[in-house]
C-alpha cells in the first residue's frame, strides 16, 4: 500500500503543471466520451428490454401509385385479425388505437389533469409487450369495457402511494375502473404510453375500416420458430384479397411490411409516425465521442512525451544502474495505468453527477443515466475502458521512453521530441477539432435557416385551449362572438384538433387520368374563420364561407379547402372544381392553400386538407358525442393575454363551462414541437468547446516545452536585439503554418459530413463556403492566442536567468 | 564615461533567506577602458557583468550607461540600447545550433533591420577579420572551441558596439585558443571598442587595462 502511495506521490509531484493538465485533458475527453456512449447505447438499445424483442413486428401498410409511394406506421384496427387467422406465422397481435384528442382529462377525486400518451388496446398487449407489474393482474386487466391499466407515475399522481386497482378515474367525462399499475416504460421504448384503455368502441376490429381508417399501430408476434428478419414485405396477396374491391381496384399497389421492434427506433422510414431516432444524428454524436476521446488521448501521448524527455537524464542513470528495456517500459506504462485509472473513475463520478443533477435531458432531448447499465455491466465497461485507455495513451510513451539510448550520457541537454510524430499528432487533434467546429457553424447554419423559414402560418399572440363534449358544439359560434367582444381579441376559430397537435391521417382516392388515383392524407376540420385566423395564404380559389358553406348537421358541406402539396401529389392541373373519394363521400375542392409546417422542419409538407368543422353532431350517439372535443384558439393584440385569457375563463364560466380549462400558447406548443434541432446544434457547439479546450491544452503543454527547451535560444536572441514579436514567430511560425493547414483539412472534412446530415432535410440551405475559410482563421487565432501567453510570460524574464541554465 | 555605478545592490531572495550578491557596489569605466572583473566563484563577477551588459537588473543603486540612469528604464529602452551599444561573449559560446556561422554573425543585424546587402558585406568583413572564411556554412557543432568562440566574438563585433562584455571568454579552451581569443580581444579593443570582462585567470586578467577584484560581492580595489 505504501508502495503504491508513494508512486502516486512521485508521479504527481514530479512536475504538478503537466501532470495536471495532461489528467485534466483526458478527465475531460473520457467524461464526454462515456456520456456520448450512454447516448448511443441508450438509442441504440431502444425497444429490447421486450423478452420477444426479436419475435415482434409492426405492421406498416405500404403503397403506391403511378406517381406517389407511401410507407404508413398507422394501419386499421381490422388489419390485425385478418393477419391473425391468415397468416400462419402470426402467433398473436395487438393493436394500439390513438385516441381521437391529443390529450384526455383524468379527474380523480379533486385531481384533474389533461394526460397524453395514452391508447386503447386489447388486453393481448400484455402477452406481446414485457411490462414489470406493481399491482392487479393481467389475465383479464383490458377484457371488460371502460377498465384501464395506469403506469406507475399516472398512478402515484392520482392515488399517491396507494394501490389503486379497483378505483374509479373519469376519463373525459366516462368512469373508468382501474385494474392494473406497470411499472413505466423505459425512456427508449419506441412506444410510450402511461395509460392503456380497454376497448368499447363497437366498431373495433372492424375490417371494414381497413382502408379509410389507419387509427393506431399494429404490432404482431411471430412464431418461436420464425426466422429473424429485418424489414420485410409478408402476405404478397393480402391486398388483392381483402382491399381491392373496398377501393375499386384504383390502379395501385399495396404490400404490408413487417418492422421489427427493437429496428423501429433509428431504421424505421414509415409516415405517420410516433417520434423517431435519427440514424445520422447518433453517427454524428458516435463520431464525437471517438473524435473527444482520440483528441484526449492524443493529448496524453504527446504530454507524456514531453514529459519522458525531460527525464531523459534519470531514464539514462536507471540504464547504467541496471534497468533494462523492459524494465524502463513496465515502470512508465504502470504510470499511464494509474492515470487512465484516475480519469476513468473521476470521469464516472463525473457523470453520474452530470447525469443526476444538472438539466442534461434539455440538451439531449432524453434522460441519460448510468442505470441503463446494470452494476455488473458498469463494471466491465470501466475496467474495459481503463485498460483500453491506458494501452491507447500508454504505449507509445513508454515504448518512447525505454527506447532512449545511452549516447551523449548524462547529458544535461533534453534530446528534440521526435517531430513528425508530434506534429503529426498535433496536426491531426486540429483536424477533428477544426472539423468538429466547421460541422457545428454549418449545422447552426441549416438550423437557422429552417428557423427562419416562414412556416406558412403565424403562431404569435395564438391561444389555444380544449373545449370538452360534443353536446357544447352547438353553442361553440355564440361562445366565439362573446370572446370577441373583448378589446384583448382579434379574431378566433375552432378546430377539431390544430395540425400541430395531431391531426388524422386518412386514405382518399381520386380521379387520375385513366384510373382511380390513391393518396394519403392528413385532416382537419375546421370552421370559416381559422384560415384567416392562423394567417394561411389562399393561393387559389376561396376560403369557407359561413353563408355559402354548411357548417352543422348531416347536410354538412362536402367542400374541402386542401393545400399545395396536396395539388402537387395529385395528377390535377386545376384543383378548383375537382372531387375525390373518402370512404363513401365525395368532397369538392373549393381552395388551395400555401404550404404550412405542421410535422418537424426538416419533413417535406405532406397532403393536407381541411374539411369543414361540424357544429351539430346530434345525430350521432350520445356516449360518442360526449367523448368529442374541439379546440378554440383565440388570436389575442400583442402584450394583452393575461387579459385575454381572463376574458376566456369569463365567458367560460358564463356559459356553464367550469371544467379545467387548459389554456395553452400556440408559440409554446410550437417551440416543443420543433426545437429538436436546435438541441442538437447547442450539444454539437457544447462539443466544439470541449475540443478545442483539449486541443489547445495540448498545445499549450507542447509549447510550453517547446519554451523550455529553447529558453537559452530565446534568450542570446533577446540579448542580441530580436523583439517579443519575432520570438513568438520563432516558437510558432511551423505550428500554426502546420496547425493551419489541418484546419483546412478538418473543414473540408466537415463540409462533407456535413452535406451527408443534409440529406435527412428537405428543407435545406446552400453551404456558405465562407465557414471553410472562417473555420481555418479560428485555427489559426486559437493556436496563436493559446500560446502567446506563454511567449509573453518567457520575453518578459530578463535573459541572464535563462542564458545560464 | 561610460559606466558609472552608485550604490548598486543585487540580491537572491529564497523562501527564508536574503543573500546580496552584490553590495554596494561603485565603479566607474571610461571609454576605451579594458577592465578586468577578478575573484573567486559566487563572489558576484557574473551578475555585475549581466547588469553592466544590461540583461539583468539591480535591486537598488543608480547604473549611469552613456550618462542615461538606465537603472530606472524599462525592458524595451534597455533592449533598445543593447542593440545599439553593446556585444556579449559568453563562456560558452552561446551559439545558435541551428544557424550556420554566417547566420549566428548576421543575427544582431536581421534584428536591428539593417538592410539585407550591407549585412552581407559587414558580416563578411568581420568573418574575414576573424579568419573565419572557409567555415562560414558550417553549423557551430562542426567547430572546435577556440572557432566557435570567434564566432561569439565576431557576433558581438558585428553591431559596432560602443562596449563588449565577455563573461570568462576563455574558460573553456585550451591554451592554443585562449591566447587567439585574448589576442583577438586585445586589438578589439585597442581599435576602440571597451572591453569588460570577467575571468578566473590571471593572466588574461593582466593582458588589460585595469582589473576590478571582488569578493562576497563588495569590490576590493
Amino acid at each position: 500500500m505504501l508502495a503504491i502511495t508513494n508512486f502516486v506521490k512521485r508521479c504527481f509531484n514530479r512536475d504538478i503543471f503537466y501532470t495536471l493538465t495532461n489528467l485534466f485533458g483526458l478527465i475531460l475527453g473520457v467524461t464526454c466520451s462515456i456520456i456520448l456512449i450512454l447516448f448511443v447505447y441508450h438509442d441504440l438499445t431502444y425497444d429490447t428490454h421486450n423478452n420477444h424483442e426479436d419475435r415482434i413486428y409492426r405492421v406498416a401498410f405500404n403503397w403506391s401509385s403511378s406517381s406517389q409511394k407511401s410507407l404508413s406506421a398507422t394501419t386499421s384496427s381490422g388489419l390485425g385479425p385478418i393477419l391473425e387467422r391468415n397468416v400462419g406465422q402470426v402467433e398473436s397481435f395487438v393493436h394500439f388505437r390513438k385516441s381521437t384528442e391529443s390529450e384526455l382529462l383524468f379527474n380523480s377525486d379533486n385531481l384533474s389533469f389533461y394526460e397524453s400518451n395514452l391508447y386503447t388496446v386489447g388486453n393481448k398487449v400484455f402477452e406481446i409487450f414485457s411490462h414489470t407489474i406493481l399491482y392487479g393482474d393481467i389475465t383479464n386487466a383490458l377484457t371488460a369495457p371502460q377498465s384501464v391499466a395506469l403506469s406507475s407515475s399516472l398512478a402515484n399522481k392520482y392515488f399517491e402511494k396507494e394501490n389503486p386497482v379497483g378505483s374509479t378515474i373519469k376519463i373525459d367525462g366516462i368512469p373508468y375502473n382501474v385494474t392494473l399499475v406497470f411499472q413505466d416504460l423505459p425512456d427508449n421504448s419506441h412506444l410510450k404510453y402511461d395509460a392503456l384503455l380497454s376497448p368499447t368502441s363497437p366498431g373495433y376490429g372492424n375490417s371494414n375500416h381497413l382502408w379509410s381508417i389507419n387509427d393506431g399501430f399494429t404490432y404482431v408476434m411471430m412464431q418461436d420458430d420464425y426466422p429473424q428478419h429485418g424489414f420485410h414485405t409478408i402476405y404478397e396477396d393480402f391486398f388483392e384479397k381483402h382491399m381491392a374491391a373496398i377501393t375499386r381496384a384504383g390502379g395501385y399497389q399495396a404490400s404490408l411490411l413487417l418492422e421489427p421492434l427493437n429496428k423501429i427506433h433509428l431504421y424505421s422510414e414509415s409516415t405517420s409516425d410516433l417520434p423517431r431516432g435519427n440514424q445520422s444524428y447518433v453517427l454524428i454524436m458516435c463520431a464525437i465521442g471517438i473524435f473527444i476521446l482520440l483528441v484526449a488521448c492524443i493529448n496524453y501521448v504527446n504530454l507524456s512525451v514531453v514529459q519522458a524527455i525531460k527525464r531523459e537524464k534519470e531514464i539514462k542513470l536507471r540504464k547504467i544502474i541496471g534497468a533494462n528495456k523492459k524494465e524502463i517500459f513496465i515502470g512508465y506504462f504502470k504510470e499511464s495505468l494509474l492515470f487512465s485509472f484516475i480519469s476513468v473513475t473521476t470521469s464516472i463520478l463525473l457523470v453520474f453527477v452530470v447525469t443526476t443533477y444538472l438539466p442534461i435531458e434539455l440538451l439531449f432531448a432524453k434522460k441519460l443515466n448510468l442505470t441503463i447499465f446494470s452494476p455488473g455491466q458498469l463494471i466491465s465497461f470501466s475496467i474495459g475502458f481503463w485498460l483500453l485507455l491506458a494501452m491507447f495513451s500508454g504505449l507509445y510513451p513508454s515504448f518512447y521512453i525505454s527506447k532512449i539510448g545511452l549516447n551523449n550520457m548524462l547529458s544535461s541537454d533534453a534530446g528534440a521530441i521526435n517531430n513528425y510524430l508530434t506534429k503529426a499528432l498535433i496536426g491531426f487533434q486540429f483536424i477533428i477539432t477544426i472539423g468538429v467546429v466547421a460541422s457545428s457553424i454549418l449545422m447552426y447554419l441549416q438550423v437557422q435557416y429552417l428557423t427562419e423559414k416562414p412556416l406558412g402560418f403565424s403562431a404569435s399572440n395564438k391561444l389555444v385551449f380544449k373545449l370538452q363534449n360534443g353536446e357544447n358544439f352547438p353553442r361553440i359560434p355564440s361562445i366565439l362572438e362573446q370572446l370577441n367582444q373583448h378589446t384583448a381579441i382579434q379574431q378566433t376559430a375552432v378546430t377539431n384538433n390544430t395540425p400541430w397537435q395531431g391531426s388524422f391521417v386518412t386514405a382518399i382516392e381520386l380521379p387520375g387520368i385513366d384510373k382511380l388515383h390513391s393518396m394519403e392524407i392528413n385532416r382537419t376540420d375546421i370552421d370559416s374563420n381559422f384560415v384567416q385566423t392562423m394567417a394561411i395564404n389562399i393561393v387559389e380559389g376561396r376560403d369557407f364561407d359561413q353563408t355559402r358553406d354548411n357548417f352543422s348537421g348531416q347536410n354538412m358541406s362536402n367542400n374541402v379547402l386542401v393545400n399545395r402539396a396536396f395539388v402537387e401529389a395529385s395528377t390535377w392541373d386545376d384543383a378548383i372544381g375537382k372531387s375525390f373519394m373518402a370512404g363513401q363521400r365525395k368532397f369538392t375542392v373549393i381552395g388551395v392553400v400555401e404550404g404550412f409546417h405542421f410535422q418537424d422542419l426538416q419533413s417535406k409538407i405532406s397532403p393536407y386538407v381541411f374539411y369543414p368543422f361540424n357544429f351539430d353532431l346530434s345525430h350521432f350517439p350520445k356516449n360518442y358525442l360526449q367523448s368529442m372535443s374541439a379546440q378554440l384558439i383565440v388570436h389575442h393584440v400583442d402584450g394583452e393575454s393575461a387579459d385575454a385569457i381572463q376574458h376566456i375563463e369569463q365567458v367560460l364560466a358564463e356559459n356553464g363551462i367550469h371544467e379545467n380549462i387548459n389554456i395553452k400558447n400556440l408559440d409554446e406548443i410550437l417551440a416543443v414541437k420543433f426545437d429538436v434541432n436546435a438541441n442538437q446544434t447547442l450539444l454539437m457547439a457544447l462539443f466544439s468547446f470541449i475540443c478545442i479546450c483539449i486541443s489547445c491544452l495540448g498545445l499549450l503543454g507542447l509549447t510550453g516545452y517547446t519554451i523550455e527547451r529553447r529558453s537559452k535560444e530565446i534568450g542570446i536572441r533577446k540579448v542580441l536585439g530580436a523583439t517579443r514579436s519575432q520570438i513568438f514567430l520563432l516558437i510558432n511560425n511551423k505550428n500554426i503554418a502546420l496547425i493551419v493547414i489541418c484546419s483546412a483539412v478538418g473543414a473540408t472534412l466537415a463540409h462533407f459530413g456535413v452535406s451527408y446530415w443534409l440529406e435527412s432535410f428537405y428543407y435545406k440551405d446552400e453551404i456558405n463556403f465562407m465557414v471553410l475559410p472562417l473555420s481555418v482563421s479560428l485555427g489559426g487565432i486559437l493556436s496563436t492566442l493559446t500560446t502567446a501567453l506563454l511567449v509573453f510570460k518567457i520575453t518578459n524574464i530578463h535573459p541572464s536567468e535563462t542564458l545560464y541554465k | 564615461m561610460l559606466i558609472k555605478l552608485e550604490g548598486l545592490s543585487k540580491f537572491y531572495r529564497t523562501e527564508t533567506i536574503e543573500t546580496a550578491a552584490l553590495n554596494e557596489i561603485n565603479l566607474q569605466i571610461n571609454e576605451g577602458d579594458f577592465t578586468s572583473i577578478m575573484g573567486p566563484s559566487g563572489c558576484g563577477k557574473s551578475t555585475l557583468l549581466n547588469i553592466l551588459g544590461l540583461i539583468s537588473k539591480p535591486d537598488a543603486g543608480d547604473y549611469w550607461f552613456m550618462g542615461t540612469n538606465v537603472s530606472k528604464c524599462n525592458e524595451s529602452s534597455l533592449a533598445q540600447i543593447r542593440k545599439e551599444n553593446i556585444g556579449f561573449v559568453f563562456q560558452d559560446f552561446n551559439l545558435i545550433h541551428e544557424l550556420s556561422v554566417f547566420e549566428n554573425i548576421e543575427l544582431p543585424l536581421v534584428y536591428k533591420k539593417t538592410a539585407y546587402k550591407r549585412r552581407q558585406n559587414i558580416v563578411k568583413n568581420v568573418i574575414e577579420k576573424l579568419d573565419l572564411s572557409h567555415r562560414s556554412d558550417h553549423l557551430p557543432h562542426q567547430l572546435s572551441g577556440g572557432q566557435q568562440q570567434r564566432v561569439a566574438i565576431a557576433r558581438a563585433l558585428v553591431n559596432n558596439p560602443k562596449i563588449i562584455f565577455a563573461d570568462e571568454p576563455t574558460g573553456n579552451l585550451d591554451s592554443k585558443h585562449r591566447l587567439e581569443v585574448m589576442d583577438i580581444l586585445r586589438d578589439i579593443n585597442q581599435e576602440g571598442t571597451t572591453i569588460v570582462m570577467v575571468t578566473h585567470s590571471q593572466e588574461d586578467a593582466a593582458m588589460g587595462k585595469n582589473i576590478v577584484r571582488m569578493a562576497d560581492g563588495h569590490v576590493l580595489t
